[in-house]
């Protein structure tokens, strides 16, 4: 390489207020040339780096390239189709190439406006596509951002696909905020709930540790990973003579392992000799074929499911579905088949929230428990996800989805008659739930503030024609939309947050839009305001790039959850039940969300207390969104 | 000085709402239990007309006599807690009750066509 080539690529001599240094530069694939350069001598530490611009940019000698666009062969090969991001200064160089080099396209940028946001997006587009999308967080600081919802995707067992910038070598880093969004062990901070995480040490490393977190991100129990990708890395000018030992993996079919046929015929035996079999089914519906499999299996053992709604696992109308009298159905067990249950104690217990905090269990003493799923597989010593230990009469840590269609296979072979007349006694029980539901949502009909069984029961009337999803978490509506709509798909509803971070629903009911957009798929999000309040701004995320979503905020003014838990302490410290509102209450002033929302540029309507005026509320607003953008509704409700 | 309270909020709320609806058949004994139940924080899990939700049942129109009601909510063990008579004085409980017992009754499902539909499929 000649000097003048040297020259050309000091990249790190123009920091604002440097001094430059002799150079002693060589391009190198394991050894970065701003490494080599090395003595850049930074100007006195302060907020430079905050505020100043970067340094003259010299062009890349003829023929070279940089190692970011390396990188964006790499998200290509992984099919990344989309990487939400807020723009920073450690990844300066891969945003660059993803937008020039890349085209914008596979991946796609997605400007975000909180790194929380950006993985939640994330978590929201894989429960509709089952694949990851990227999240692009700034070092130290973003990555801190973006933690909660890294957090949620470990702990609902959803891949996503997380790279954070970061300036490793003390030698290249710009002084201020370049300098303290550095770190050596970047991913200690979330290593707890991460499936994997890699800091590549050179350029030629990337490409391998890029697949190993995408692999670890799908595969098993699928959950978030971290890649770092560090500055001088993505800056780094790569001589045509090294391009060619920079290998871009090839990603295989993945697939899923279920059970091995022994077990599966003792757990077939098992059902089959069973006199009452229930199924309980808790994150289980992940794909177009896991509810068509989990409804073959029901009816070929004519058993009834309980939902605990973790996604969508079974259709709300089958008569079949018990959820609805959970109670009964598990008193009469003599198998529990448990699916995909994270919290099996939970499922199988009643624990009251008392001082004594005794546990009921909802079984007889003699049944006996199966479980089966991948929700052992991402257990970790320092996070709970689950209640205390229980323990199951047999443990399989497989893919139920997997494992379903030979099970069921199996029950087939073992059916007996008494099947039917189980079914016929199980309809009969499920076969006045309906009119039961009515009366219950009429209560309330004409209250104001609407009650959340009218604001369902309105929205149902004007998008029961539409392929739908409901990508928000719906215990905060009493569960209504489970109750009144009809779904019988996977997609029809997506679960829930599973790490019970508030803040969860708006940006991930926008990243499943994302993913609906090109389905062509109505998407729709009933948002809590204390929950909406935490990322308003992904509404103008999707007014910007076009993503259709009608958000509504189910605004009971308050951290209603909070509301009862303060009622609660101090009912129990005998005292105070009337200021429980202090510090939970979201009034006074009341915050006007059509205002806000207005104010990105989106279609607003409300805020709607009057019931009469919900419904021509939502149709201008579906009207908005079935063109193609975001809409947005402030209901003012009932608290629950 | 402007006070934020959410009891007074709520109170206005079920104050209008219980004018509203039910003004005619409401005694005083009613129209005190609206804002006691406001103040008290019933709504948080039965709501704002008592008509229940994921966290509370209805307790509009109650089946239990004033008694066993009173001995419910002084003695609960359940996911309700006890609440004792120094924070809901046994004047205030009955109140609550009457205004219960007052709130003016649903709609027939019957009569609704959006719940017709919610299970016409």
């Amino acid at each position: 390489m000649s000097g003048a080539d040297q020259s050309k690529i000091k990249r790190r001599q123009f920091l604002a207020g440097a001094a430059a240094a002799p150079a002693v530069a060589a391009v190198a694939l394991n050894g970065s040339p701003a490494r080599a350069q090395a003595a850049s001598v930074p100007a006195v530490p302060n907020a430079a780096g905050e505020v100043n611009p970067p340094g003259e940019a010299t062009p890349l000698p003829e023929g070279y390239t940089c190692g970011s666009d390396h990188m964006v062969d790499v998200l290509k090969a992984l099919d990344i189709e989309y990487i939400a991001s807020n723009p920073a200064s450690t990844f300066r160089s891969l945003q660059e190439s993803i937008i020039n080099y890349g085209g914008n396209s596979k991946p796609e940028f997605l400007t975000a406006l909180h790194e929380d946001s950006a993985v939640h997006y994330g978590i929201g587009y894989a429960r509709i596509t089952g694949k990851p999308m990227a999240a692009l967080v700034h070092g130290v600081v973003g990555l801190q951002h973006a933690t909660m919802a890294i957090y949620n995707a470990f702990a609902d067992q959803t891949p996503v696909y997380v790279i954070a910038g970061n300036s490793i070598s003390e030698w290249t880093r710009r002084p201020g905020a370049e300098s303290a969004h550095a770190s050596i062990d970047q991913a200690q901070m979330v290593r707890d709930f991460v499936k994997w995480d890699e800091q590549p040490p050179s350029l030629r490393d990337f490409s391998n540790a890029a697949a190993r977190c995408y692999q670890a991100a799908v595969t098993g129990s699928p959950g978030p990973t971290l890649l770092v990708a560090d500055a001088d890395h993505q800056e780094e000018a790569v001589h045509p003579e090294h391009m060619e030992q920079l290998h871009v993996p090839r990603m295989g079919r993945i697939t899923k392992v279920g059970a091995d046929s022994g077990v599966v015929q003792e757990i077939a035996d098992m059902l089959c000799n069973a006199e009452n079999p229930v199924i309980v089914v808790d994150r289980f519906g992940t794909s177009m074929e896991s509810v068509p499999l989990l409804v073959e299996l029901a009816e070929a053992l004519q058993a009834p499911v309980i939902d605990t709604r973790g996604r969508m696992n079974f259709p709300n109308k089958h008569p079949l579905n018990h959820t609805e009298i959970a109670g009964p159905t598990l008193r009469a067990a003599d198998l529990v088949l448990a699916l995909e249950a994270r919290d099996l104690f939970g499922m199988v217990n009643n624990l009251a929230d008392t001082v004594e905090r005794n546990a009921v269990s909802r079984l007889r003493p003699q049944t006996r428990v199966v479980r089966l799923g991948t929700t052992t597989l991402s257990q970790r010593s320092n996070y709970g996800a689950s209640q205390r230990y229980a323990a199951a009469d047999i443990e399989i840590s497989a893919s139920a989805e997997a494992t379903l269609p030979y099970l069921t296979e199996a029950v087939k072979r073992g059916a007996k008659a008494s099947f039917r007349t189980r079914g016929e006694r199980l309809r009969m029980a499920t076969s006045g739930l309906a009119e039961a539901t009515r009366v219950e949502a009429a209560r309330a009909w004409e209250a104001s503030p609407i009650s959340t069984a009218r604001l369902a029961a309105e929205l149902w009337d004007q998008i029961k024609n539409d392929e739908y999803t409901i990508a928000t978490e719906c215990q905060f509506q009493s569960y209504w939309p489970n109750r009144l709509w009809t779904m019988n798909h996977y997609y029809n509803y997506l679960g829930t947050s599973g790490g019970f971070g508030v803040g969860y629903n708006a940006p991930s009911a926008v990243g499943a839009a994302l993913a609906n957009r090109a389905l062509g798929r109505l998407t729709i999000g009933i948002v809590g305001d204390g929950d909406y309040m935490m990322q308003p701004g992904v509404i103008w995320t999707a007014a910007h790039h076009q993503i259709p979503i009608l958000m509504i905020i189910h605004n009971n003014r308050g951290y209603h959850q909070e509301t009862m838990h303060i009622q609660r302490m101090a009912a129990r410290h005998n005292r105070g039940i009337d200021r429980a509102h202090i510090g939970t209450a979201i009034n006074e002033p009341n915050i006007d969300y059509a205002a806000v929302a207005k104010g990105m540029g989106v279609f607003a309507e409300g805020p709607v207390s009057n019931p009469v005026d919900l419904g021509p509320a939502l149709r201008r607003a579906l009207d908005v969104v079935r063109r193609g953008e975001p809409a947005l509704v402030d209901v003012v409700t009932q608290p629950r | 000085m402007h006070r934020k309270t959410l009891p007074g909020f709520v109170s206005a709320l079920l104050a209008s709402l219980f004018f509203a609806g039910a003004a005619q058949a409401a005694d005083a004994a009613a129209e005190d239990g609206a804002a006691v139940y406001s103040r008290s924080g019933c709504w948080g899990c039965h709501a704002y007309l008592g008509q229940g939700g994921r966290d509370g049942p209805q307790i509009a129109h109650t089946a239990l006599s004033y008694e066993a009601f009173s001995t419910f909510v002084r003695n609960s063990t359940g996911d309700m807690p006890p609440f004792t008579a120094r924070i809901v004085p046994d004047a205030d409980l009955e109140k609550i009750y009457a205004y219960l017992q007052s709130i003016p009754e649903p709609p027939a499902p019957e009569t609704l066509p959006l719940l017709q539909d919610v299970f016409s499929d």
